[in-house]
């Protein structure tokens, strides 16, 4: 239900705005381009602020073809990599064979984006995290787009299994060379 | 050399790249190719 309804001709004023504003459902975090390194560390993305997080990765091009694209939660400035990964994806490739993969307690998740090509922006990605400051398990459905052999989509999710409260992740390769890649962060409004 | 890690802080919007320590290098999640 929309927090107001202007009428024909009424003055949007500042304070609408700002209630406008303040009760958006996606609140912007940050976002921007990163290129030129192997590794990428968002920290304090996660607070208290935000019970759930939409990140947002697109236009992946990579230095080196075949890789996977890996997520790795951090906390305090350092990643977190016990074994507590796992994650599971369906999905197809453009060519009708199925592209499915999963894994478990591992010491990082998959995000769904596989790219076996270099030079070539190939790959995007939608995820939502599920409550990583919270002392839960934390929680993630990402849906993307890569390519290996031809386009591929799958769909899935990933989960840390423990109580540890993240305030940021990390994104690497499963492979050698760096990667550069658009992204923006939003978090949902609590309720 | 080590790689590059990039990192990011969403609050402040400072961000720091810089060769990663042989710490972090372990934390990298690259497939053992000898797997």
């Amino acid at each position: 239900m929309a927090i107001k309804t202007f009428t024909t001709g009424e003055v949007l004023t500042a304070s609408d705005t700002n209630t406008y504003l303040a009760n958006a459902g996606l609140v912007y975090v940050t976002g921007g381009t990163k290129s030129g390194a192997a590794s990428y560390a968002f920290d304090n993305c996660f607070t208290s602020t935000y019970q759930n997080y939409r990140i947002v990765i697109d236009q992946l091009n990579l230095t080196v073809g075949g890789s996977a694209i890996r997520l790795q939660f951090r906390a305090g400035g350092s990643t977190i990599t016990t074994g507590n990964y796992s994650y599971g994806y369906t999905g197809y490739k453009a060519s009708g064979t199925s592209y499915n993969t999963a894994s478990q307690n591992l010491s990082f998740a998959e995000i769904g984006v596989y790219v076996d090509t270099s030079g070539v922006e190939l790959g995007s990605a939608i995820m939502d995290i599920f409550d990583p400051q919270l002392a839960k398990r934390t929680r993630g459905l990402s849906s993307g787009q890569g390519y290996e052999g031809g386009t591929g989509w799958r769909n899935g999710g990933l989960e840390f299994y423990g109580t540890t409260q993240f305030d940021g992740f990390n994104l690497a390769l499963s492979g050698t060379g760096n990667f550069s890649f658009t992204y923006t962060i939003y978090g949902y409004r609590n309720i | 050399m080590n790689p590059l890690i990039c990192i990011e802080n969403c609050e402040t919007g400072e961000t720091e790249t810089r060769e990663m320590t042989d710490e972090e290098v372990a934390t990298l999640p690259i497939d053992d190719p000898a797997a």
